[in-house]
């Protein structure tokens, strides 16, 4: 009867939500987002999310690291981090080309907020971004720290000698 | 009962520009993420732990004020992305530093 097609329908939607919720408890005991669990469950179908973030996880993170660093080597876009495809992977819930594209379009943007900053050239600007696992600010404060370093030097100089007025 | 309106504690970090300088008078621009509750205290700890520069030799300036160390960046006029402050680095000689002390 329909009665019994709509109960076992919302049944289903119960149950399913449980399950999830019990699997998003597990996972945040074990400091993993819901995100991440949501993630692995589209890209796997996988009943035990957690088990598979940790065994399956690192080699699909590679693969999206492959990709984009291939795809943006013309456009000089340097070397990916796994940071930066885990968290495109997340956003892209699971979905491997999506997450390739949005790793370069995030590279993109970083580059181009680094040069509007001053850092126009590339290859520090890439070796501050790979160093940092991709993170702007974490970038950022590298490249000021270098450009910061004469004033270090400066500082630890003994102070200018006295004018002599008798030479 | 004491109501605190939200908008008084922004949660957001916001870029500070600031201007570094010494006695050499030239001025190095460079950007900080900073939450403007943070203390001058805790801002000179985290210039200390990013950039080196020990907390004794940091002089920071916030428009025509002197920041004291318990004040917040707030307190002191920083609100949102793009607002100035200038650090003076004194010389590590005249702040009685020494190499070995760090």
């Amino acid at each position: 009867s329909p009665e019994e097609v709509e109960r076992r329908r919302q049944e289903k939607l119960r149950e399913d939500g449980m399950k999830l919720v019990a699997m998003i408890r597990e996972a945040e005991l074990a400091g993993v987002p819901p995100e991440e669990v949501g993630a692995a469950l589209r890209y796997s179908g996988t009943e035990l999310p957690l088990p598979w973030l940790r065994s399956e996880l690192p080699a699909v993170l590679d693969a999206v690291v492959e990709q984009a660093t291939e795809q943006g080597a013309g456009a000089e876009l340097g070397t990916i981090t796994q940071q930066e495809a885990r968290v495109a992977w997340t956003q892209s819930q699971g979905d491997v080309d999506e997450a390739v594209s949005r790793c370069l379009s995030a590279r993109r943007s970083k580059v181009r907020e680094l040069a509007a900053l001053g850092f126009g050239e590339r290859g520090p600007v890439l070796q501050a971004l790979y160093q940092n696992g991709g993170d702007l600010w974490g970038a950022l404060t590298e490249l000021q720290r270098l450009q910061l370093e004469p004033f270090h030097r400066r500082m630890w100089e003994p102070a200018e000698p006295e004018i002599d007025f008798h030479a | 009962t004491v109501q605190v309106k939200p908008e008084a504690y922004p949660k957001k970090e916001i870029s500070l520009w600031v201007g570094v300088e010494d006695a050499q008078m030239t001025t190095v621009p460079i950007y900080l993420q900073v939450n403007p509750h943070m203390t001058l205290a805790s801002l000179k700890d985290m210039v200390f732990l990013h950039y080196g520069f020990p907390p004794s030799v940091q002089q920071w300036v916030v428009g025509k004020r002197l920041p004291g160390d318990q004040e917040t960046l707030h307190y002191n006029g920083i609100q949102r992305d793009g607002d100035m402050a200038y650090l003076y680095l004194r010389s590590a000689k005249e702040a009685k530093l020494s190499k070995e002390t760090f």
